[in-house]
């Protein structure tokens, strides 16, 4: 046997079986970079990424209170005032109002005649703002505002309008809050862009889609016997691929995602 | 009898308390130069202290006690239990400043009578005290789970209280701490919620003029206004309308109340 011969085949093999296992070893460490790349892309990126489109419309830092309000008890000698109507208060704080003669105005899906006619025909009408209008069930809904932003589905804070087949509003549905105080502690707000990424890290944002709107609103943080506590709340309306929309909610403070019982806020509202 | 809550809450918890002849310290759970911004505060100096009572060894009521023990000679009183857990987080403190305190025990400095109770917390031995002077009370109690019967036997009919209001239920639950921590703070060896604290509470005054004192209110699950709106809410549900002869006050994590005469 040659030896010589042998030895050199050893070294020769071993040195190609060397340059493999390096060429592996280079490959994974290059995968490895990328994923590492792939991790620190932007929320921006990403959202590019699966064509979701967003602009941040968050300048500065917002400071924000909670704000706390008492569920109003409705007092038949308030609502004197108002004519044509026939009022029935339930539990002492929900006021259904019926208009003894149906009021007619331009077009009930109309949201700018809606809020014209709630500033003018119910009580307290202009501290409520348009949140849906319903066109197949003939009813639009409204939240009460705090600081001009909505209560987001708080069964105390809910005016509820309908019509009829002949586009005649006949009756609402109110529920008040008032005493409303702001808390003295204020809290930095996590900015528009941070409940965009809480959607989007929780897999809620779907691909094509658009975000609408990000507003400033309220949410219920804590129901005591008499009063309730409200967090700023981020509301983000997306407008999906199929043209329909969809509101999430995220606490600003917190950066938790709230799930609303929109159906119970209905019920309650039947 | 006089004192101040110097400072209240998870970063760190002290109170001071005095006579005309003593002055003491209930936990010092700040650091030793903030402990001295505190006591500046309400025009009160360290050096005149007759002793520093520690009620447990978590480290907001005990972070500054090492620093200002050897700084300034005071001495310290614990029980046994409490001097061991805490062997270790303090450094080295003179056996000639350690004092036994024991559970259920009371001591007498001058006028000034100072009762231990046990308290329900998840720690080695924690107690709290009560305060004796001229038929007056003062009672801290700011670290439990629950306020067991026994507790309120020691506490009942104070003059002035400083209690525990930890937390709001809800906000704790929804927050964002680990299921883990939730469950100790709700547990019997945590702390006391708004409304546990209110009921408590209602079962322990007097109809006579009391202050209490809304103390050790978490940073996270917590806010001062929510507080006492709740704990006043429950005291009503409970018969007690705060302001009649109940009132309420607040402390703060970082701010000396006034010093308030019981």
């Amino acid at each position: 046997m040659d030896w010589n011969k042998t030895k050199t085949i050893f070294i020769i093999v071993f040195s190609i079986l060397n340059v493999f296992l390096y060429s592996l070893y280079l490959n994974r460490y290059n995968d490895a970079q990328e994923l590492e790349i792939l991790g620190e892309t932007s929320i921006e990126e990403r959202l590019q990424a699966d064509n979701i489109r967003f602009e941040s419309k968050t300048v500065d830092s917002v400071k924000e209170s909670y704000v706390s309000g008492n569920i109003r008890v409705y007092d038949s000698e308030e609502l004197k005032p108002l004519d044509n109507q026939s009022f029935e208060i339930f539990d002492r704080t929900k006021l259904v109002s019926t208009f003894k003669e149906p009021v007619i105005i331009g077009s009930p899906g109309d949201p700018a005649s809606l809020v014209k006619f709630v500033s003018t025909n119910v009580y307290d009408g202009a501290t409520y703002e348009l949140f849906d209008v319903d066109k197949a069930a003939k009813k639009a809904i409204f939240f009460q505002t705090i600081n001009n932003r909505q209560v987001y589905f708080n069964q105390n804070a809910l005016l509820t309008i309908y019509w009829n087949e002949e586009n005649q509003i006949i009756r609402y549905e109110q529920t008040a809050l008032e005493e409303l105080e702001e808390f003295e502690q204020t809290e930095n707000l996590l900015p528009d862009e941070r409940a965009v990424e809480v959607l989007y890290q929780r897999n809620i944002l779907k691909p094509n889609s658009t975000i609408e709107s990000i507003n400033l609103g309220y949410s219920t943080l804590v129901q005591l016997t008499e009063t309730q506590v409200f967090a700023p709340t981020w509301r983000v309306r997306v407008e999906l691929q199929d043209g329909s929309r969809e509101d999430y909610f995220v606490n600003a403070v917190e950066g938790k995602i709230i799930e609303f019982n929109k159906e119970a806020t209905e019920l309650e509202e039947e | 009898m006089r004192f101040s809550v110097l400072a209240s809450g998870s970063s760190g918890n002290a109170i001071y308390v005095e006579t005309e002849e003593h002055a003491f310290l209930v936990d010092a759970g700040l650091s030793g130069r903030k402990m001295e911004e505190l006591f500046a505060s309400v025009d009160r100096s360290m050096k005149n202290l007759s002793g520093i009572l520690v009620t447990h060894e978590h480290s907001d009521h005990i972070k500054g006690l090492g620093v200002l023990a050897r700084k300034y000679n005071v001495p310290i009183y614990a029980n046994a239990k409490t001097w061991v857990a805490m062997e270790h987080l303090v450094g080295n403190i003179p056996i000639e400043q350690r004092f036994h305190f024991d559970m259920e025990t009371v001591k007498t400095f001058g006028s000034l009578d100072i009762q231990s109770f046990a308290v329900s917390h998840d720690a080695a031995d924690p107690m709290f005290y009560v305060f004796h002077e001229n038929g007056r009370k003062l009672v801290l109690i700011t670290d439990t789970g629950y306020v067991s019967d026994r507790m309120k036997g020691h506490i009942k009919g104070a003059d002035s209280f400083v209690f525990e209001s930890n937390h709001d239920v809800g906000m704790l639950q929804m927050g964002r701490y680990p299921w883990s921590i939730k469950r100790r703070i709700l547990s019997d060896v945590g702390h006391v919620s708004n409304e546990d604290a209110a009921v408590a509470m209602s079962e322990v005054v007097e109809q006579k003029p009391t202050q209490v004192y809304l103390s050790h209110l978490s940073k996270d699950n917590n806010m001062k206004d929510l507080a006492r709106m709740s704990v006043s809410q429950t005291l009503e549900s409970c018969g007690i309308i705060t302001g009649e002869y109940l009132n309420l006050f607040d402390t703060d994590a970082n701010k000396a109340t006034e010093l308030v005469t019981v």
